[in-house]
């Protein structure tokens, strides 16, 4: 019942989010790309933050390498964009993974200052490195229309909704959230910790590496300062946070209602919208320690205490 | 020559020398008592063993096949599973999830999956909760969990480090009938206990550790007995409950 209410639900907002370029203008589209793309990087942020409880402060790495690779792929060998794209995911899911093994090996904030420090030393590289611009800006062809853009967004945000609701829903899973409790034990009960951290770190730079290589043809303008700016790490954590950690609706949550607040603030004050973070950070801190839909994973099968994928409070 | 193999092993923690020398071995489907006063070093053994924490010195052989340099996971699919004094349980799974993800690692699968599962939940008795989130359990829960968690594991040994503590008697009784079950299965053990009247009822053999040495390796009847083991652990405590007909008491 109360899986087919949710079921229901996320149909209700796809539709909605499906409806909004017909139906709007094109500064909402364009507001509503952004929040996909932030739904789509906290969902990746979640697989490793939430459900694995290692969070990660350096992920705009993996965003921000997507689209410096997609870049210099299409623009320097010519290659199509979509081959482009395709392998800048590919190469960033494997630095990923490559750099989880270890990085993972630390805990707590061992390993949130690590990943801060990885990615800034991912931005330094990618500054020196010839082939990807040595640190000037990129130009890539204007294509397609604001709609296409926020579709393609929105593909992967829905993406990335998707793979959590799956991983919840397996052992896979079961297995992070098994690391994220207690990772001793996990590995007493036969669990490689490594690689399933380690494939979750990837699972996460993918995600992160989609949303980047979409966003360079989107912005059709890139430069490393922009796409590794560390607050944008700081983004998919806080909507996570602000959403419910490891659950399947909190990063959309998150992204949605904090992309509201900042366009909100931004009718008062262009620069209105490091306040919104910043109070952001800490209404979580202070008044949702859980986040709005709290963590509570539902149920399968057994006695519960009338806990859904979207309730009020967790 | 038995299952486990423990040569000359040892443990510094920094210039804490924790267990030092210790061997024995462990011969298939015997159950062998491991006592000593707290602090002795039976943890820092069990740990060792299982693999969750490194030897300084000395050499571990499962079925002949060393592991003291092993990761943990790789030593509990050999067969080897463990439960902990303080009580190691994945808070956000369920219980049922808890022993399902463990049988699920050795292999199991689809409905065969589903009935091992059931059968550890009806096996420590905890059915009626296998749908409560284990951050809600209570600590006799959470050790019965974690007996049913390393039993999904199908081990051919086991090791338990006081599984039986904060047990009223009648739930105690229960525990030592289900010991002696799975003793009859044939899985070797190594177990951790305080209670006097558990090491006696369940143990083929006892071995003593007092102060990271092992002070005593024998039957039952015959380690209470002996001099040093009176002195080092039991003391005039078992002297004492002894006469009062309990062995000795829980101080666990
Ligand atoms: N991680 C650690 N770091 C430092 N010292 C430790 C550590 N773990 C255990 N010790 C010390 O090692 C000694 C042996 O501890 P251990 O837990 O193995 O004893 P035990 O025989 O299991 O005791 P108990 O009956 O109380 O459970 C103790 O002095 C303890 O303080
Ligand atoms: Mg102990």
């Amino acid at each position: 019942m109360k899986k087919k209410r949710d079921m229901l639900l996320a149909a209700g907002i796809l539709l909605i989010a499906l409806g909004i370029p017909p139906l709007t203008n094109d500064y909402i589209v364009q507001v509503g790309t952004e929040m996909a793309m932030y739904a789509a990087l906290a969902g990746g942020w979640n697989l490793i933050g939430g459900l694995t409880g290692y969070p990660s402060f350096g992920n705009v790495a993996f965003f921000g390498l997507g689209a410096m690779l997609a870049g210099a792929l299409s623009v320097n060998s010519h290659w199509p964009y979509w081959l482009a794209a395709a392998a800048a995911v590919l190469g960033t899911g494997i630095f990923a993974l490559l750099l989880g093994l270890p990085l993972l090996r630390l805990k707590g904030h061992y390993f949130s200052i690590a990943t801060l420090a990885l990615a800034q030393a991912t931005l330094a590289v990618v500054t020196n490195t010839k082939f990807l611009g040595a640190g000037m800006g990129m130009s890539l062809p204007i294509v397609g229309s604001p709609a296409v853009f926020y579709y393609a967004m929105l593909a992967i945000a829905v993406l990335s909704a998707l793979i959590t609701y799956l991983l919840i829903h397996s052992e896979y899973g079961n297995t992070l959230l098994a690391i994220k409790s207690d990772e001793v034990a996990a590995q007493a009960i036969g669990i490689n910790t490594v690689l399933a951290k380690s494939s979750a770190f990837a699972l996460s730079g993918v995600l992160g590496a989609m949303a980047g290589v979409v966003y360079a043809l989107w912005q059709s303008y890139i430069d490393p300062p922009t796409v590794f700016e560390p607050s944008i790490t700081v983004l998919m954590l806080v909507m996570t946070m602000m959403g419910g950690a490891g659950t399947v609706a909190g990063p959309v949550l998150g992204a949605v209602l904090i992309g509201i607040l900042t366009q909100l603030a931004m009718e008062v004050s262009q620069n209105a919208s490091s306040l919104v973070l910043g109070l952001g950070i800490i209404a979580v801190v202070l008044f949702l320690p859980k986040g709005i839909l709290g963590f509570r994973r539902p149920g399968k099968g057994g006695k519960r205490r009338g806990q859904s994928n979207f309730p009020l409070r967790g | 020559m038995g299952i486990l193999e423990v040569k000359g092993l040892g443990k510094d923690f920094g210039g804490l020398r924790v267990l030092e020398n210790i061997s024995f071995s462990l011969a298939e489907g015997t159950v062998t008592g491991l006592i000593g006063p707290n602090g002795a070093g039976k943890s820092t053994l069990v740990n060792l063993i299982a693999g969750s924490d490194r030897p300084t010195r000395g050499e571990i052989y499962f079925f002949s096949r060393p592991v003291h340099n092993l990761a943990s996971w790789r030593i509990a699919r050999l067969g080897l599973a463990r439960t902990f004094q303080i009580t190691r349980i994945f808070r956000d799974l369920t219980l049922r999830e808890n022993i399902r993800l463990a049988a699920w690692t050795i292999g199991l699968r689809g409905s065969r999956l589903e009935a091992e599962v059931d059968r550890l939940l009806d096996l420590t008795e905890l059915s009626d909760k296998a749908g409560v989130l284990c951050s809600d359990l209570t600590l006799p829960d959470q050790k019965r969990l974690q007996l049913a968690r390393a039993l999904a594991l199908q081990p051919k040994l086991l090791l338990l480090d006081e599984v039986m503590a904060g047990l009223n008697p009648v739930e105690l009784d229960k525990a030592i009938a289900l010991l002696n079950r799975l003793r009859l299965q044939g899985i070797t053990m190594l177990v951790i206990e305080h209670l006097m009247k558990v090491i006696m009822n369940i143990s083929d053999r006892v071995i003593v550790l007092h102060q990271g040495q092992l002070i005593a390796d024998g039957q039952p009847t015959e380690v209470v007995n002996m001099s040093q083991v009176q002195e080092a652990y039991l003391g005039s405590r078992y002297v004492k409950h002894k006469a009062e007909g309990t062995g000795l008491g829980g101080d666990a």
